[in-house]
């Protein structure tokens, strides 16, 4: 796997000249192999294989054997590692054939034994990894080595930790190197003699293994508490992907490898932090989490010095949650929530989707594995008693609501609570992906050159991409072809050209490609004077987080809580939609059940009454005035507007289309159509959820809405693409 | 330079080669610059910071290095060569080229070894490099390397004659295999067919070039050629190889595809609006809407069929050829086929009814109704038939 790292390596470079202290894995073999190969030239009945004197000597093409890295001796590691004062504190990357060394030489001061001359001492912790590993990885382990440097840094300033563990290690090399000597010269001796017999030799080889000091890495494995720390870092480097190490029983350093780290709970699934970046970029309140692993486990797992916003968020969790109800009930700013998100996704403790709710359709996502043997299968079987992975698969191969798929399946009455958790076990494995209807106003000439802020620029900025890619191709053709090759004039600061980024979206994060600041995790404590161990006390919280694993109790307590929330708005809800329109389709909740009920057969509706019956809470009855950094994101109208004024947004032609269709006849449903229009959410950049969210209309207002209009309106149904982001494809 | 700009490290594209230098170790003033191209673009104290990477030590000799530091990026391929009548015994030389620390290098490492190689023989039989930087009159080697640069950074070939040697370089795009081809996959082509030289490839290939009009699968240009299929099938890896052709699941009627979020892409971008247009369109007298084109991808989605949504839409009404319609959607990716995977579920009392039916096939989900067909020589229709009979196989889409 390329994203695991083959090698650490630990160089020190002072005024005594440089030295590998310490490499891990490392191995006793090389040594033999060797020696092996000598007496093989002794055979006489060998053969020499005669090298084509035409060709020049073939060069040597990889340094990767079975995994381990071959072919580099330690002095000639040392003196690569060991870089000039000029390079120090920067990036370092050296690519030797297949393998890429990274690492970060930090220059620091520190204490001789003659009392205070000060001196500067350069390590550098280098990693060794294959050479196809993607940029983000290379960057990753660059930061991990940048940040065990600061970590020395700092035990080195406080109690001369890094000078204490050079001198084990040293000792342990010289003590070895002497013994190495001592028999080196016994077996000098020995070859001359074996030069006599072959069987003698062997013998005396054994002799040599048998007598031999362990190696000095062995020696400082047991001693140095460094280089156990190093070891830790690559095993949990090539197990997890999340390294959790105290240097020197005092600075813990956490760090997460996302590559590696997602691959836990999904075998082959690769998030790059710049996929999480852009999904944070894309996050809209509307959005969930879904944890993967235990609430509680995560809880315990989160050192002391954890942010108590995550903390409180995590007691807040539940699927069946947006974002911005869990910032409401864990009293956070809506941009805290959705940078703790990025942060869980960052470390493969969540994933983020729309909530769980009746109305979402799910379907099997692209990248499923279905294979009849695969461990997913025994693992569900495991979890839910009873039921086969494949079997439940297959009913959601139609898209259908989850309502649907709860009546139509062997779920009981009570059994709401069930389908959720199956629900939340497959999306946590990435089986199952949600589709969302979006809508498209059909207008007579494509594509639109009002809207102020974005079409035109966005016409552009897509051009441009497509461009770009056109290009690129070019260039694999050309050399085929012969043809021209635009050399592209390189750094010019230019906006990164993303396709997919709505950008009239207020956007919370502006996120450059290379900055992980929100995704940076715990830092490294300086002044904390008290040891950092997880207190469970502290952190054990009331009657289990775990509303899904089906405590109706609970969840009816949960609901009760809000619900005079709810009804409020509700209330206000409908009395602003009298304002504005539909006085006469929805006086009362009875009428929109039943309008509901019509709308079964499109397949997308929430019906609110089987909601409450699964205590799912619906995220799309939320309004604003809870929190106050939430009003930006329901934007009302001041006040009810003329159709006059809102006739405006439609051009002549298109108006003449509408004036054809007997609904705009209607004025409370034009004026309704005008509104969505306005506000852009006729682009097919936002789905029914989001709309329902934003405007404050029910499923089944706009579903009339997109019967009536039907001739000027398209719905697609897609994926979000901010979820589909996480989805391996 | 980073952040914002286009060309930010690990953006994995090409860039040009700023710099070609010839390094070489002075027999007494140690690593020195002999020739670059262009002068002073690698300075003094840059290149001492960097020399004991660009001549390293002995166990080094002969691979291709990459160093990465102070915002570019040099590769180089150091070589020594053994010989009395060098000073010290010996003479290193490396050429190495510089790029920007953003570009992707990987794709010039053999252009690297294959020019050193080539300066080494040179050397090895005139000792061309050696009497350059000794008479300190370098121009020769500045004029060759000048020529590398243009023509690689140009049309990414060159063609070098020193004396009577030539050597012919060429950048080859380094991609990673393409995955096996499937029977039932059809290779499109990503370019016109004029602009294809047919000279550059086996006659295999051209035997079945004529037939890849994206709508014959790989089984079925096998036999309209009579050329054998692992043959068909090993030429359309080496054309996906090098970018020529792609792959796309195969039209029928029956097939169900879905719409991906870049759908909305057809709605903003005119010059994709007007390839659409005139890709979908039955004849190029009679273009079809835009607003239709839209429309019928948008019908797009589970559980519905192009045959369902032909019913509905009357494309031949619109002026557009469906055929034509998910091609193009396919390989712009505004939609993606949604496959059908048989799967053969146990269960306990399954299990012993299977025993005395034994000839009754397993399916195992990773196998597609496509491909089965393809495997089967059945139609999907005939295939679902006998599936259905076997109440132990259910169906996923996905």
């Amino acid at each position: 796997m390329e994203v695991n790292p083959l090698n650490i390596f630990f160089v020190k470079s002072d005024s005594k000249g440089d030295r590998l202290l310490f490499r891990y894995p490392y191995t006793t073999e090389n040594k033999d192999e060797n020696k092996q190969k000598n007496y093989g030239r002794l055979n006489p009945y060998a053969i020499n294989s005669t090298e084509d004197l035409l060709q020049n000597p073939q060069s040597q093409t990889s340094n990767i054997c079975k995994g381990e890295l071959s072919g580099f001796t330690d002095e000639m590691l040392s003196t690569l590692f060991a870089v000039k004062a000029e390079l120090c504190n920067r990036k370092f990357e050296l690519k030797v054939n297949d393998v890429r060394f990274v690492g970060h030489p930090t220059l620091l001061p520190y204490r001789t034994n003659k009392d205070d001359t000060a001196a500067m001492i350069l390590i550098n912790i280098v990693f060794a990894l294959q050479a196809s590993a993607s940029h983000s990885i290379v960057k990753c382990y660059y930061d991990l080595s940048k940040r065990l440097g600061k970590a020395l840094t700092h035990e080195e300033k406080r109690c001369s930790y890094l000078t204490e563990e050079m001198k084990i290690m040293l000792e342990a090399h010289d003590q070895v190197s002497a013994l190495d000597q001592e028999i080196n010269g016994d077996n000098e001796d020995e070859e001359e003699n074996s030069r006599h017999s072959v069987s003698s030799t062997t013998q005396n080889v054994d002799n040599g293994i048998d007598s031999d000091p362990k190696n000095a890495f062995d020696l400082i494995l047991q001693k140095s508490s460094l280089a156990k720390s190093m070891k830790d870092v690559f095993e949990e480097l090539s197990n997890t992907g999340i390294v959790q190490v105290t240097i020197n029983k005092w600075v813990l350093l956490s760090f997460c490898l996302p590559h590696k780290a997602h691959q836990i709970h999904n075998r082959g699934l690769i998030v790059e932090p710049e996929t999480i970046d852009k999904c944070i970029s894309m996050l809209r309140p509307y959005h969930g989490i879904l944890l993967m692993v235990d609430p509680n486990a995560l809880l315990a797992s989160i050192p002391l010095d954890g942010s108590p916003a995550l903390l409180r968020l995590i007691k807040c969790y539940s699927p069946l949650k947006s974002l911005q109800t869990l910032a409401i009930e864990a009293d956070l700013t809506l941009t805290q929530a959705f940078q703790l998100t990025g942060h869980l996704v960052y470390w493969a403790k969540a994933t983020v989707i729309f909530p769980l709710c009746e109305g979402n359709v799910y379907v099997v996502s692209p990248a499923a594995n279905v294979h009849v043997h695969s461990p997913l299968v025994d693992e569900f079987a495991k979890e839910f008693p009873g039921l086969c992975l494949l079997q439940m698969l297959s009913e959601f191969s139609l898209p259908a609501p989850l309502w649907y798929v709860c009546r139509s399946g062997a779920w009981g009455a009570r059994g709401g609570g069930r389908l959720a958790r199956l629900v939340a076990w497959l999306l946590q494995r990435r089986l199952l992906m949600q589709l969302h209807t979006y809508v498209q106003f059909n207008s007579p000439h494509w594509p639109r050159q009002r809207h102020s802020d974005s079409p035109q620029a966005e016409g552009k900025e897509y051009f441009c991409e497509k461009h770009d890619s056109y290009l690129s191709s070019n260039i694999s053709f050309s050399s085929l072809n012969q043809l021209q090759l635009n050399v592209p004039e390189p750094v010019e600061p230019r906006e990164v050209i993303n396709c997919e980024s709505n950008r009239h979206y207020p956007t919370q994060n502006n996120l450059n490609q290379t900055d992980f600041s929100h995704t940076q995790p715990i830092v490294i404590e300086s002044d904390t004077k008290y040891k950092f161990e997880v207190d469970s006390a502290n952190h054990s919280f009331d009657e289990g987080a775990d509303v899904v694993d089906g405590d109706l109790d609970k969840g009816q307590k949960k609901a009760n809580s809000v619900d005079s929330g709810i009804s409020n708005n509700e209330k206000k809800l409908t009395s602003r939609l009298s304002d504005v329109s539909l006085k006469d389709t929805h006086s009362s909740d009875e009428d929109r059940f039943e309008s509901d009920e019509r709308y079964f057969k499109n397949g997308v509706s929430l019906n609110l009454k089987l909601q409450s019956e699964m205590s799912f809470q619906s995220p799309t009855v939320w309004t604003a005035p809870l929190g106050c950094d939430v009003v930006d994101y329901c934007r009302f109208p001041p006040e009810p507007p003329t159709t006059e004024s809102l006739l405006d947004t439609f051009t002549p032609e298109e108006r003449a289309v509408l004036a054809n269709i007997p609904a705009a006849d209607n004025p409370d449903d034009l004026l309704l159509l005008a509104q969505l229009h306005k506000k852009g959410y006729f682009r097919g950049e936002q789905h029914l959820e989001e709309i329902m969210f934003m405007e404050n209309v029910t499923r089944s207002q706009l579903m009339q809405l997109l019967d009536k209009f039907k001739e000027v309106l398209i719905t697609f149904e897609t994926e979000d693409p901010a979820v589909a982001l996480l989805y391996p494809y | 330079m980073e952040g914002n700009s286009k060309f930010y490290e690990g953006c994995g594209q090409e860039g040009p080669i700023r710099c070609i230098f010839l390094c070489e170790f002075h027999p007494t003033a140690g690593p020195r610059i002999t020739c670059q191209v262009p002068e002073n673009y690698i300075s003094k104290e840059i290149f001492d910071t960097v020399s004991h990477y660009i001549i390293p030590k002995v166990q080094l000799q002969r691979c291709t290095l990459t160093v990465t530091l102070l915002g570019s990026k040099i590769l180089g391929f150091p070589v020594r060569i053994d010989n009395k009548k060098y000073a010290r015994n010996a003479y290193y030389f490396n050429l190495c080229f510089v790029c920007d620390a953003w570009a992707r290098t990987v794709h010039l490492e053999p252009l690297v070894k294959k020019l050193t190689e080539y300066l080494l023989s040179m050397e090895l039989e005139t000792e061309w490099l050696s009497k350059q930087s000794l008479s300190g009159d370098a121009k020769e080697l500045n004029g060759l390397m000048r020529q590398v640069m243009q023509d690689i950074n140009s049309r990414r070939m060159c063609t070098l004659t020193v004396g009577t040697t030539t050597t012919h370089l060429t950048v080859v795009r380094v991609n990673t295999d393409p995955a096996p081809v499937k029977d039932h996959q059809v290779p499109v082509f990503l370019y016109s067919r004029q602009s294809f030289v047919a000279d550059q490839w086996d006659l295999t290939t051209n035997q079945i070039l004529p037939h890849i009009d994206g709508f014959n699968h790989v089984a079925k240009i096998a036999s309209l050629t009579d050329v054998e299929i692992s043959l068909v099938r090993a030429c359309v890896q080496n054309l996906v190889y090098y970018g020529v052709v792609t792959l796309v699941p195969i039209f029928q009627y029956c097939a169900v595809y879905s719409a991906t979020p870049k759908l909305r892409q057809l709605t903003r971008c005119p010059g994709l609006q007007r390839q659409c247009v005139e890709f979908c369109a039955r004849s190029p007298r009679h273009l079809p809407k835009v607003s239709d084109l839209f429309r019928m991808y948008a019908g797009m989605t589970y559980g519905s069929t192009i045959r369902d949504l032909c019913r509905r839409m009357k494309p031949q009404d619109l002026a557009i050829n469906e055929r034509k319609l998910v091609l193009f959607g396919v390989l712009e990716g505004l939609i993606r086929r949604v496959y059908k995977f048989p799967v053969t579920v146990h269960n306990e009392t399954s299990s012993v009814r299977s025993c005395h039916s034994a000839c009754i096939r397993t399916y195992n989900g990773l196998i597609c109704m496509d491909e089965l067909c393809c495997q089967n020589g059945m139609s999907v229709s005939l295939l679902e038939e006998q599936m259905e009979k076997d109440s132990d196989v259910v169906f996923i889409v996905k």
